[in-house]
Order: structure tokens, then sequence, then C-alpha cells
């Protein structure tokens, strides 16, 4: 669960625009039902918007992509911030331009992005290129992932951080180019509600639910973790406790004496009445935090921007601190990255696509990653490079990430993470026993991980 | 045609051997194209989710691997699976009976008034013209949302009640409130217009008749003469409406549908109130395992018709009225 909660609504919600939002979230939503095999704008007719601001290619494509007209399909998830869709416009059409036989149609998909792109994959007309979060087993056994790892030579590998590759790879082969990575799991803290209540940022995961139900009062609440309570953001607790979800891409280890403390600890947070339920915007949001909802939000940081403007220097960030004795402070390194579908007929032409584009191309990577949103580039050279992330909060995020940051196997997903969230949601929601409960999830997560294994 | 003369026998034969060869193509012009879409978008889509259900079908819709009952034996052993069918089957109880009275009440009202009567109707049926997405995001955002400045915690908050955070409360489950109000608006005033058309075809001397032997307006009347008469279209509604909500699935996706996804690949909806469709959307398209979420959908068929389309036939739907 932990990787592919990535990017996502990203716009600043005002809560005089909810009903708008309703509306937009609506007509999203009824896009949805219908399978999008090959619908889409023809974003290849779109005018070229290629610009003074526009990258320049540093490298031209040719050798397969050459000969003959070649048309890649190239799926992005909805972006919320403004000029992105232009931009993955922008980036097609300077490709085209480099390689007048290539004509790059780039479909923007809003909704339930990972559900639509598993249906597309099913027919002969899936997309060339998605964007993906992870290497998702159930699609590499089925062919649907192209293995990429003969990109990465050691040189290449070498620009990235390590810990770029965990989410994309299986069995030692890496099916996925990571092009924005994004740290989720910010700790939020509204600088003078805490001065207000005599605290300081809380460096143990006790003392933040000490801290927690100081500062709930009155019409505040202490943290919002999403307005579930924060059962889906429980992964994070297992590696602040010091562990992980599962070891090896092979066994579940999720249930330790050491995470259900931890758990235990955010659902007494819950039974308190310290934490935020039922904010009109979700984690992912920062509307709960800047109106001053709750005094502390779990975030990411792409919602930095929106907080700054709204709060000035009134927050500091921290990782979700570390449980127990052997815990260490978490933030999930999460990542979008480039995947190329197995059954694609130009599978060639297309990594050589997206190889000239994320990984020769510094200026698109720059670019996308911090022109519209706020996200950190994956190649390391890139994040030292960029100004807007050398000073302040945005430094101090680069900092925990590069401290702090944990990525989970790929196998930690699906019908593998359900049991254990059902075991949390009854720790949180109805006081049941931590111990207990992951002990019962334990075996039927390994019993999952084992039949996607050996599928 | 034959430019016989009308009235011999022979050309009479004929044109009606010429219509009937006509009727062949004109039947299948008609019939053709919707028999097409029937069996391209229903019967070939549920045998091949039959046959899917049997096999092991991970992110392909073209499996190889044969594995017998394995599927409908996982999802029937599985905890999770036998608490979304609690959950659909607690829904149901809560929500045919209340859905029912309430339409068959404001039917009897509406049907009664005798002003504004055509008004009445149209403003109970206006919400039926929601959709159930819209409908859910409204209860979620704006009437119940958790905040002390949510409808719902504003008008308790002048009786000095709460503020509850509705959604995420499970002790009580005040979710519930949500659930079931919402899908009361919306389909209310949908089976309000089905009781009314009901009420309209009780004719009219049998009242007169009631009244003559003695039988008093109101409960009485209503025990013997409307409700027997009503019988198929109370069966009727009830098979709809335990139908629709064993099928329900948007406004659980909706309402709860940001508690738990992240970005997508997360598990949608939430993780105590799971109804069947749910679990199985995520069963089928989150963890891409189409077999096991096609095995699912004929548990919760096999379901529907064992507990509720036999209980109905009993009862008499689909038969003759007898008047």
């Amino acid at each position: 669960m932990s990787i592919e909660r990535g990017i996502r609504g990203r716009t600043r919600w005002s809560r005089r625009l909810l009903p708008l939002v309703a509306v937009a979230v609506v007509a999203t939503g009824c896009g949805s039902s219908a399978a999008p095999a090959t619908t889409g704008p023809a974003a290849a007719s779109q005018p070229a918007t290629a610009g003074a601001s526009a990258p320049a290619a540093s490298t031209t494509g040719q050798a397969a992509c050459g000969g003959e007209q070649v048309s890649l399909t190239e799926w992005y998830h909805q972006y919320g911030e403004e000029g992105t869709r232009e931009a993955a416009l922008r980036y097609a059409e300077e490709f085209t331009k480099a390689n007048p036989n290539v004509q790059v149609k780039v479909e923007w998909v809003p909704g339930d992005y990972f559900q639509k792109v598993r249906a597309a994959l099913l027919t002969e007309s899936g997309p060339d290129i998605f964007e993906t979060t992870l290497a998702d087993p159930a699609l590499v056994a089925a062919g649907s992932m192209a293995d990429l790892t003969d990109i990465f030579t050691p040189e290449v590998r070498a620009e990235f951080d390590p810990r770029s590759f965990t989410a994309y790879t299986i069995d030692n082969k890496i099916y996925g180019l990571p092009f924005i990575i994004d740290v989720v799991g910010l700790m939020y803290y509204r600088k003078s509600m805490l001065d207000a209540a005599g605290l300081s940022v809380p460096k143990t995961w006790e003392d933040f639910a000490v801290a927690a139900k100081k500062l709930t009062s009155g019409s505040a609440k202490g943290v919002f973790f999403g307005n579930d309570g924060g059962i889906s953001q429980a992964y994070t607790l297992v590696h602040a406790a010091g562990g992980e979800m599962v070891k090896d891409d092979k066994t579940v280890a999720y249930n330790t004496p050491e995470a259900a403390a931890a758990i235990t600890t955010l659902g007494a947070m819950n039974q308190e009445g310290s934490v935020l339920l039922g904010s009109p915007t979700e984690w992912y949001d920062p509307t709960a935090l800047n109106n001053g909802f709750a005094a502390m939000q779990f975030g990411g940081l792409w919602m930095m921007p929106a907080v700054k403007k709204a709060l000035a220097d009134d927050f500091v960030i921290g990782p979700v601190p570390a449980s127990g004795a052997g815990g260490k402070g978490a933030v999930a390194l999460s990542q979008w990255g480039a995947a190329v579908n197995g059954k694609s007929k130009n599978i060639a032409c297309a990594k050589e696509y997206i190889t000239w584009k994320w990984l020769k191309n510094d200026a698109i990577q720059t670019d996308f990653n911090l022109s519209y949103g706020f996200h950190l580039p994956p190649r390391l050279a890139l994040q030292k490079s960029a100004e807007a992330l050398q000073s302040g909060p945005a430094a101090d995020a680069v900092k925990i990430l590069a401290d702090n940051g944990f990525v989970d196997s790929v196998y930690f997903s699906g019908a593998v993470s359900t049991p254990f969230q059902d075991a949390v949601a009854g720790i949180v929601k109805e006081g049941k026993d931590a111990a207990a409960e992951l002990g019962k999830a334990a075996p039927i997560s390994q019993k999952e991980l084992d039949a996607l294994r050996g599928s | 045609m034959s430019g016989s003369p009308v009235g011999s026998k022979s050309s009479v034969r004929a044109r009606q051997a010429s219509r009937r060869r006509m009727r062949v193509p004109a039947f299948w012009l008609f019939v053709g194209p919707f028999l097409a879409g029937l069996m391209a978008f229903t019967f070939v889509p549920i045998g091949w989710g039959f046959v899917l259900s049997f096999f092991r079908a991970r992110a392909t819709a073209t499996p190889t691997q044969f594995v017998g009952l394995e599927n409908y034996l996982v999802l029937l052993t599985s905890s999770a699976f036998q608490q979304a069918l609690l959950t659909g089957v607690a829904f149901t109880i809560f929500i045919v009976p209340l859905s029912f009275a309430g339409a068959l009440g404001l039917a009897l009202m509406v049907h009664r008034l005798p002003v504004l009567s055509g008004a009445s109707r149209s403003v109970f049926f206006l919400p039926a013209a929601c959709s159930y997405v819209v409908g859910s995001l409204i209860w979620k955002m704006n009437i119940f949302n958790g905040l002390p400045f949510g409808l719902a915690n504003s008008v308790l908050a002048t009786f000095h009640i709460g503020p509850f955070a509705w959604v995420g409360t499970v002790n009580p489950p005040l979710y519930w409130v949500v659930l079931v109000t919402v899908r009361l608006w919306l389909q209310l005033g949908a089976f309000m217009i089905i009781f009314i058309a009901g009420l309209q075809e009780i004719p009219r001397p049998l009242y007169e008749a009631a009244a003559v032997d003695g039988a008093r307006p109101g409960w009485q009347t209503f025990r013997h003469v409307t409700w027997p008469l009503l019988r198929n279209t109370s069966v009727a509604v009830a098979l709809l409406l335990a139908i629709g909500a064993v099928q329900a699935f948007d406004e659980f996706y909706n309402i709860f549908a940001g508690l738990s996804t992240g970005a997508g690949q997360g598990t949608a909806g939430s993780f105590l109130v799971r109804p069947p469709m749910v679990y199985l959307f995520n069963v089928a398209f989150t963890d891409a395992d189409l077999g096991r979420g096609a095995a699912g959908t004929f548990i919760v068929t096999a379901i529907v018709v064992l507990f509720v389309i036999v209980p109905a036939r009993r009862l008499g739907f689909g038969r003759e009225q007898r008047a």
C-alpha cells in the first residue's frame, strides 16, 4: 500500500469551492464507468505549445524509432496542478519534432486510474506507455509490463537513489523508470498552535499521542490522518516502530509486538477523540491544517506550496515520529515511473521515448517535478541542482527523505495488504487487541503473497 | 403484387404467404439489433464470467490455468467476504422495510391529497433524478461532515448534542444514518410513483362497496381493500428494493472512498463497511483477480435467487392478479 499512495488532488481547495469540487468529482466519477480502451482526446492534434520555456532535447532518439510510421499511446493519471497536462503534451511534441515518424498520443485519465489501466491492459488496444507507482506482480506475471532492465546500466543506476528501484523490481528485473518522487507521511505541525499549548515538536510516537490530546480543544482536533482515523497510514507506523511490511519480497513481517504497540497508540488517539474525522477534504489536501481544524496533519511534500501560501512560516515538518526503543522516524518514498506495455507492438520505440524523456533530458525532469507541483526529481544530481530544494522546509524534506525514507516491497499491495488494514481497522475503530488482530491477519496476507508469487 | 382481383382465394393465400415471408425479415430487423446487444453485452459476459470463475485469472481475461472450485472455496471461507455478506444483509434489513413503508406512506398521502397532488408528486420524485454519486457526496461533505459547522452537527448543536464524526464513528455505527438516509432520499420518490400507479389501479367502486358494508375509512379500509389489492405492486417493490440493496455500491464507494484510498490502488471503500459489491470490485479490479471476482458475483447471484426471487415467486410475483 505504501508505494502506490502517491500524488493526488493537489489542487488547492477552499471550503467555498467544495460544491464545485463535488461536481468535478462527480463528473470524473461518471466517466469512470466505461473501460477506456481507445478513448480520450487525441493529444497529438493539440497545438504545439513549445515556447521559450520548453526544455531542449539533449539527444535525439533514432535507432529503435527509426523507419516506418509509429504511433505511441501514453497514459497519465490526472495531475491536479495546472499546466501539467500541457507540459506532458509539449514533451511529446518535442519528441515528434526530433523523430517525425513517431506520434505520441498523450491521454490524461481522470478518476480511478489504476483500475482503468488494468482494464485497458486486458485488451489489444491498451496504452503503449503508462505511468505507475510499482511493478505490479499480477501485471508482470500476465506479461503486461515490459522488462526495462537493460536501460539501467550500472552508470545509470548510480544516478538514482538506490531505494528508487525497490518498487519497480521483481526478481532482479526492473519494470519502471521513476520520474517523480513524492514524500508521503510528512507530518505538518502548526507552530503557533504548538506554542500556545506549550509544546515542542514531538520526538516520539508516544509524545505525539500526548501532544494530540493536549492540542484538542474547542473546535480544533489534535491531528488529522485522513478521515479513516489513520487506518490506511498505519503501514508507516510499522516502519516507525522499526519494522517492515514484507521481508525480502517473501515473508509477511508486520506482525511484531513493536508494530502492535504503535498501532495501539493510534487506536488510543482515536478513542480519546484527539483525531479529526469527517473533514470534507482528505489527508492529501492541506485544508484541514490550513484552516486550523487540526494542529497536526499527516501529509505529503506536494502540499507544501499550498501550506506555505496559507500559513507563511507558521509550520514545521517532520517524519512520523519513532515508536518504541528500536524505532526510527519514517516517511514513505513514493514514486511515479514510466512503464511499457509488454504486449505493445512498439516496445523498443516506447523504451527509447521514455529514456529520452526521463533519463537523458534533465530539463524535462526538473520542469515536470518543480514547475507545476512540488515533487523531487528521482535523479540525485537534479535534486542537488534544483533551486527550489536548497533552503527552508523544502530542504528539510529532502533531508528527511534521505534519513527516514522507506519503500515497501511490491508484494505489499492489494490482497496482501487488505488483511492488515482490516486488522488495523478493528484495532483503531473498535479497540480490539492489536497483537491478536495482527496475528490473525498475517497468515492470510502470507497466503495471498504466496499465491501472488506462485502465479 | 399478384394483380389478381380481390376475393380470389388463391390470391389471398398468395398475399398471406408473401406477408408471412415479409414478416420474418421484419421480425429480425426489429429484434436483431436488440438481441445482438443482449448477446454481446449481457449473455456473453455472463457466460465468460462463469468460465473465468473456474480459472486462475490474474490480470488476464483469457486464463489458462483451471482451478476448479478453488475461487469459490477461497471466497466462502474468507472472513472478509463473509463480513461483506453480513454487511449486505444488514443493509438490506435496514433499507427494505424503511423504503417500503416510506414509499407506501408517501403514496397514500399524496394519492389522497385534494389539492397540489401533482406538485407534491413532483417534489417527492425529484431526488430520483439525482445520481447516487452526487447524493453521496453531498451527504458526506455537506450534511454529515464531521466538523462542528456541518449541517447535521450545527442543527444538533442547538440542542447541545455532538458534534459527531458521522462517517468515521463505529461505536455506535453512525455511518448507517448517513448510508440509510441518502438511499431513502434518493429512492423513496421513485417507489412512491410505483405505489401511486398501483393505487390508481384499484377500482373506486370497491371502496364505495366497502363503505356501504360498513368499513370505516382509514385503517380498516386500508387493511381489507387497499393492501390486498396492492399485493402485486408490493411484491414488485419489495423485490426491486431487495435486489437494489444487495447491489449497493455507489454510496458505499463514494462515502467511504476517500477514507481509504491513497492513489487508486488502495482498497476502495471502507474497511469496516464493505458490502459484497465493493468487496468484489476490490478483488477484481484492485487485486486484479478476475477469477475470484467472477466467482463472487455468482455467489451473490445465487443468494439473490435463493432468498429474494424464489420467495417473491411464491408470494405471487409475475402471476396474473386475481381481481
